[in-house]
């Protein structure tokens, strides 16, 4: 075996090592309930559900049922442990051989293609995306990758269009979200014209076909709700409130330090190398559109500012293995050869133990901010109730449906069919208010018959209890075993 | 098979669904024609609208599928007399047929297709006498100005007069910034034209090498129209480009055959997934029996303002004969004073709810209306209701 993919495997290793290693008994993200949940259906039922009877009190759902069928079934035929968590974290581990492959592809340099996989392996926001939270995007990541890496590869030889038809047909059926790969490439075909760069037939044979199996795919799950809401069903109806204290706490710094100070540095550099080089331009357009592309979905609001970083976080991975090649290529011709080969090796080496010490605390805070075990006691506690309607937090929502099996008034499923701004402000409400008829008119808004009250939900309205409990007869707390439970006993009408 | 044994093998299935629908509308027991729009027509002002109000549904409906008729032969000797290849024209019957919009055009009483058949017959008279054609297109000024407008582009476009053409696309420009509503909801869902003929148009816009460039502003002017609401003017100009770029692909060879068959397959099942949806959909469509029975009895009553869910304006103004009011602050009030306060500012003598909307209310108006004296039920069909505000007499 080559050198280059021993050490690539040994990359492999230590990333999926990491990951295994602060993975929990229980999930790091609530929105792994809700899949959880679809998975334990498929696995029962053969097929997901699309009427979701308790979230948001009973809603239709959207989405592209691929995922939670591969999940399901996986589920069917191994043990819950190797189905939900160690096979979630090979695939996403996986991003390094796609990463060194485009590099290699581009810089036909191993070396750098090394340092570029193990900058994607270890970035902390993919870290933090994707460890310990059965997020789609480990999977989506993988299959994005794999058809950039198929498509660059395609640019050259027809020999890999199969595996380029079979990993963008993966994509699309996984997640809507292969739309921002088709938009992509279809602004990499425009910017190639401008640039009077021949595109092989096909290659647009390709693209047409893909853009088709898109449409014909997503018209089929999305055609009611783009008859009921319009576009807004493409969007992800996150309310406002929400999406400016996500905002808020969202700097620059933060999304610097979630990619790594050096990748987006090299990555800058490598990006301005390629544009002047003619030779590294066609495959340098195919990162640039897809830039282009995540960074207007993700100031449209159709993806999350922590998925856009991921991607960006890869793209610059690659172009940080470009700007290294150019350098070393660069100090080779210089008079100070071994001065200049030093520098590059320090950086490197900072790299390295940047992105690994980064990513290791990424890990270990996602571990640390796993559902605490007090709260799964006390809404599974609550699952021996009869049918109703719980009220928590809007994070809280898919643990309610999971574990207590309960109707929530709102979870992370957010959409514009179910006035999430309200619900939002109404839960506030419910939480915040010294008077008892204004909780009590809520109440019966959303027929709530339980109240929990949690660390979490204190933190996020900052409020110590509930002020509007004058009379216990009402709200009568039913358990407090560091999670509180109220029940609803007064209905204002 | 000659070419025209199978164009008519096509428009017959078009009308084999028309038949489906229609029957499956008498079926519910619900009117033949689809969608509030449809008593807008028969409010309308324009001698073609006022000569529709006279006649009943059903008679409209069949008049409707003649002028489909029509219009469909018109477009086929258009092709013909144009020299487009055969295989071709069977694309373009296909998209046409095969359409959301075409079937909704045939099911919502408007004026639009005897515009589109003027104006075919028109294109067509013109394309053998260039003088007996302006002078038909002539009857487009009266029914509907933008279409006498495109017309007179085509015809510019077609005679190299170029300053024509600059003035009437100036016209059009005017025109076509009326009011946008939203397209994208409108994509092959119900009425709209399908997404993939629109992209397939757009490919043939670019890719056709022997097309007139007036042709790309035509379509232009013909897209932004239909930002505006109207579908059906667009669709022929879509339906000619896409099927011109859809018989290059098909007799294109490409680097791979698999890869041809699935895109032509995906295509093609993409062309009919909006028209299967909108069969459906056009089937469950309002008005129904309830609807048009309840506000018939709305009719004998008294005058007032109703008030109303959104989006049947027009069916209460046909057929109840009064004005409709939506006020969510009234429909979402838990206040009886708060209510009347409301009823009496707006004059609302009446409320009228559908089903769906009784739902949504029950506990705010629908329960203020179940448990006062304040609210009478008058009368209830299929769901929907008619109450009389009671409290405001003296007001009024």
């Amino acid at each position: 075996m080559k050198k280059a993919w021993i050490v690539l495997i040994s990359i492999f290793i230590i990333v999926f090592t990491l990951r295994i290693y602060f993975t929990g008994s229980t999930f790091s993200s609530e929105d792994a309930y809700f899949t959880l949940r679809e998975a334990d259906y498929v696995k029962q039922h053969g097929w997901v559900f699309y009427n979701d009877n308790l979230s948001y009190g009973g809603r239709h759902l959207y989405f592209s049922p691929t995922f939670y069928l591969i999940l399901g079934y996986l589920m069917r035929i191994l043990t819950p442990f190797i189905a939900l968590k160690v096979l979630p974290n090979l695939i996403a581990s996986s991003v390094v051989f796609f990463v060194f492959s485009l590099t290699k592809e581009i810089t036909h340099n191993e070396n750098v293609s090394l340092i570029s996989a193990f900058a994607s392996g270890f970035m902390p926001v993919y870290i933090y995306l994707t460890t310990n939270t059965l997020n789609p995007h480990f999977f989506i990541a993988v299959l994005f990758l794999a058809s950039m890496n198929y498509l660059i590869k395609c640019a050259k030889s027809k020999r890999h269009l199969l595996k380029l038809i079979i990993s963008t047909t993966l994509l699309i059926l996984m997640h809507p979200f292969s739309f921002v790969f088709l938009v992509a490439v279809w602004l990499y075909v425009m910017l190639m014209k401008l640039e009077n760069i021949k595109v092989k037939s096909y290659i647009m044979e390709f693209i047409i076909f893909a853009s088709f199996l898109w449409y014909s795919v997503y018209y089929l799950i999305f055609h009611d709700g783009v008859y009921n809401l319009g576009y807004r069903i493409f969007s992800m109806g996150i309310p406002l409130q929400i999406y400016s204290e996500y905002f808020r706490t969202f700097t620059l710094f933060r999304a610097f330090t979630g990619i790594g100070v050096i990748v987006v540095v090299m990555g800058l550099y490598g990006a301005y190398k390629s544009f002047i080089k003619e030779e590294k331009r066609s495959s340098y357009l195919l990162l640039v559109s897809t830039f282009i592309v995540i960074l207007l979905f993700a100031l449209m609001r159709v993806m999350m500012l922590t998925e856009a970083l991921a991607y960006f976080g890869f793209l610059l991975a690659i172009l940080t293995g470009i700007a290294f090649d150019e350098m070393l290529q660069y100090a080779k011709k210089m008079k100070h050869r071994r001065t200049a080969l030093f520098f590059i090796a320090v950086l490197i080496l900072v790299l390295l133990v940047t992105s690994a010490s980064s990513s290791y605390i990424e890990a270990y805070s996602q571990y640390s901010n796993r559902i605490p075990e007090k709260k799964v006691t006390a809404l599974s506690w609550l699952a021996g109730f009869p049918s109703a309607t719980v009220l928590g937090n809007y994070k809280e929502g898919n643990l309610i449906t999971y574990f207590a099996h309960k109707k929530d008034v709102m979870d992370t499923n957010f959409g514009w069919d179910v006035n999430t701004a309200e619900r939002f402000e109404d839960i506030k409400k419910i939480y915040t208010t010294p008077f008892q008829t204004s909780a009590l008119e809520l109440t019966d808004k959303y027929s709530i018959r339980y109240i929990i009250f949690s660390n979490q939900t204190q933190e996020m309205f900052g409020v110590n209890s509930l002020k509007f409990r004058e009379n216990n007869n009402c709200f009568p707390l039913i358990y407090n075993k560091g999670i509180k439970v109220y029940e609803v006993r007064c209905r204002l009408s | 098979m000659q070419v025209k044994l199978i164009v008519w093998i096509i428009v017959l299935g078009f009308f084999i669904s028309a038949g489906g629908i229609a029957a499956l509308r008498v079926l519910d027991k619900a009117p033949l024609f689809v969608s509030d729009a449809s008593y807008g027509t028969l409010l309308g002002s324009n001698f073609y609208e006022r000569f529709l109000s006279k006649l009943s549904g059903s008679e409209i409906i069949t008049l409707q599928a003649l002028e489909m008729l029509a219009v469909f032969l018109s477009a086929f000797l258009i092709l013909r007399k144009m020299n487009k290849p055969k295989n071709m024209i069977i694309l373009a019957f296909v998209l046409l047929c095969f359409n959301p919009a075409t079937m909704w055009y045939m099911f919502a009483i408007n004026s639009e297709l005897f515009a589109l058949l003027c104006f075919m017959v028109a294109l067509l008279v013109f394309l053998y006498n260039r003088g007996f054609g302006i002078l038909l297109s002539f009857v487009l000024l009266f029914i509907q100005p933008f279409a006498f407008l495109v017309f007179m582009l085509v015809v510019s476009a077609l005679t190299g007069k170029k300053l024509l053409m600059v003035i009437f696309s100036l016209f059009l420009v005017g025109l076509s910034f009326g009011g946008f509503h939203n397209f994208i909801f409108e994509f092959g869902s119900l009425n709209g034209i399908s997404f993939t003929l629109l992209v397939l148009a757009v490919l043939g816009a670019f890719y056709s090498k022997n097309l007139n460039p007036v042709w790309y502003i035509l379509f232009v002017f013909l897209v932004f129209r239909a930002l505006a609401g109207y579908h059906l003017f667009l669709l022929i100009p879509a339906v000619y480009l896409a099927s011109d770029v859809l018989y290059k692909l098909l007799i294109k060879k490409w680097s791979s055959p698999v890869l041809k068959k699935m895109t032509i397959s995906l295509i093609f099942l993409s062309i009919l997934l909006p028209f299967a949806v909108s069969f459906q959909k056009m089937v469950a469509s309002p008005p129904d029996f309830g609807e048009v029975d309840t506000l018939t009895y709305l009719k004998q009553m008294p005058s007032g303002n109703v008030l109303a869910p959104a989006g049947y304006d027009n069916a209460i103004k046909y057929l109840a004969g009064k004005k409709a009011v939506h006020s969510d602050k009234l429909f979402y009030t838990r206040e009886l004073k708060e209510a009347r306060e409301a009823l009496e500012e707006s004059g609302i003598r009446y409320i009228w709810l559908t089903p769906c909307k009784r739902s949504e209310v029950k506990d705010t108006l629908g329960f203020l209306m179940h448990s006062n004296e304040t609210f009478k039920h008058l009368y209830s069909r299929n769901g929907y209701g008619v109450w009389e505000v009671i409290c405001c007499t003296n007001s009024r």
